[in-house]
């Protein structure tokens, strides 16, 4: 796909996303002004979001056809005043201390367990096209037959 | 192209949750150092609340992963609190320990599918992993299909397994795989101490046109997808990304645009692979879910600002005179870090690589003045 035909596709989505957004607005103004409850009409639009939402999801459709396509009734963003205390500083006050543990030493593949599987026969085997490094390091893999609580 | 970001809004639509780091395997590519659990990892009751959050959220789709993910005791406890929320489900094990019995739990929770990481054919991907760990994947597959759920593989590429593409899959598909994400090795992690076994950026202008060719491949019901850091542009890119419907191309990282992550000690990130602080790296920590709701998270004004901040300005190398920069905003947020070298641009990028070595045959238009001069003098 040529550069010129990209962007013709995402000028075609902005506007036909402009007017998705014309014609809700639009809509709820009108009933507004005839008396219609707020938030009866929040509820409205946020469930048919949400039945189109689950109807494209349980069809296994395509990622971008559920984020493009999909009215999000609840996307704008969050207006309400930030907690100037914790977004103050590059480093997010209240994220959690990440213990610095030492990471892992690059294991010895452990021997065959006793309840190893038999080995498969694939007709699927190919000569690597570089032969496997030899590995380093010492740490013993847990024995799968004791499978973590 | 932010612009489509910010149109629709931005949406929390899918979540890869870290539900623990504990790991049974010590794989040589795994890039959180997984092995140990974190010695803060929420408790039952909080994993409850993030899970009831998410589904508040109308987050979409939410992965399970880890570590390894079923060595968490609540997993499909979990697993089943979303999707009775109509949170779809995914979980990505590494099938060490996988049994039949795990399959059931699977299906009891609704999954929407399992994966699986296999790393090559049994040589190479016992190498990267352990003795015998190709078998058992082989035989999860079977029990999971057996419960009727769908079979997703994970394949990272590295240079011991970047010939045997076909060979896989022949294999996924004889094993009725529905789905096959290919992901290039980053060296991040555990691999950054085996950066031989990267590919060499070079590989791109034969490795990326062999995956969109898979990826188009419509002959079984197998899928091929190419992960995010996978492209970008060109021939290839139509297919590489032909599962978004009205737009197929890259439109640059979703990481706290439409995508999030949250760590097993309770950090939210836009992306699980950004580094966090275990990689001294603590930029990409948004907050934590003790201490904030993940919608408080979520809406800060000033979160996520390598992404929702972004400006073309920001591009270095090569990425400020590419005719794609301003919609592909430097690719992939997680492979520009782990590279190294933030004003090279993405090195791992087709499109970079095809003008860097002339393979115009690659692209769809004509190099413009700017990114042929760009490649006049040696980088």
């Amino acid at each position: 796909m040529k550069e010129k035909e990209i962007r013709e596709r995402v000028e075609q989505f902005l506007k036909r996303t402009a007017r998705n957004v014309v014609v809700p607005a639009s809509l709820g103004l009108g009933l507004s002004l005839s008396g219609c409850e707020g938030n009866a009409l929040r509820a409205r639009a946020t469930d048919a979001g949400r039945d189109l939402s689950d109807t494209a999801i349980t069809q296994d459709l395509p990622a971008m056809y559920l984020v493009y396509l999909v009215m999000m009734p609840d996307a704008a963003p969050d207006t309400r005043p930030a907690d100037t205390e914790s977004e103050a500083g590059a480093l997010r006050p209240d994220a959690g201390p990440d213990i610095s543990s030492p990471p892992p030493p690059y294991m010895v593949p452990p021997s065959p367990s006793e309840d190893a599987m038999p080995a498969p026969q694939p007709p699927y085997l190919l000569m690597p096209a570089i032969a496997p490094p030899t590995s380093g390091g010492t740490a013993p893999i847990p024995d799968p037959s004791k499978k973590a609580e | 192209m932010l612009e489509v970001f910010q149109r629709v809004g931005l949406v929390p639509r899918a979540c890869g949750w870290e539900l623990t780091l504990r790991c049974n395997m010590s794989c040589k590519h795994c890039g959180s150092f997984a092995g140990r659990p974190r010695e803060d990892e929420l408790s039952h009751d909080e994993c409850l609340r993030v899970a009831d959050e998410l589904a508040e959220m109308r987050c979409g789709r939410v992965t399970l992963t880890g570590g390894e993910p079923t060595l968490h005791p609540a997993w499909d406890e979990l697993a089943l609190r979303l999707t009775r929320q109509k949170v779809q489900v995914g979980l990505i094990s590494n099938a060490w320990q996988w049994q039949a019995r795990d399959a059931e739990r699977a299906a009891r929770a609704g999954l929407h599918n399992v994966g699986f990481s296999l790393d090559g054919l049994e040589a190479e991907h016992d190498s990267f992993r352990a003795p015998g760990s190709f078998t058992r994947v082989l035989e999860a597959i079977r029990t999971v299909r057996a419960a009727g759920l769908e079979v997703a593989i994970n394949t990272t590429l590295h240079t011991l397994n970047r010939n045997q593409l076909l060979a896989m899959r022949a294999l996924l598909v004889d094993l009725g795989v529905r789905s096959w994400q290919l992901q290039i090795a980053i060296p991040t992690g555990a691999m950054a101490a085996h950066r031989e076994l990267v590919l060499p950026p070079e590989d791109l202008l034969w490795l990326v046109p062999l995956i969109a060719d898979l990826c188009g491949d419509r002959s079984t019901r197998l899928r091929v997808v190419a992960s995010d850091h996978i492209g970008y542009f060109g021939k290839a890119e139509a297919h590489l990304r032909q599962q978004d419907v009205s737009m197929p191309f890259w439109l640059g990282c979703w990481a706290g645009l439409h995508v999030f992550s949250i760590e097993s000690g309770g950090n939210v990130k836009g992306c699980l692979s950004l580094p966090s602080t275990r990689h001294g790296e603590a930029g990409y920590v948004e907050g934590n879910v003790r201490k904030s709701s993940l919608r408080e998270i979520w809406n800060r004004p000033t979160g996520f600002a390598y992404n929702r901040n972004f400006r073309v300005d920001d591009l270095k190398g090569f990425c400020r005179v590419c005719r794609y920069g301003d919609l592909c905003r430097g690719g992939c947020t997680w492979k520009r870090y782990s590279h190294g070298n933030p004003d090279a641009g993405d090195l791992y990028c087709l499109y970079y690589q095809a003008m860097k070595h002339r393979r115009h045959d690659l692209l769809e238009d004509e190099p413009s003045e700017a990114e042929r001069g760009f490649f006049a003098v040696p980088v």
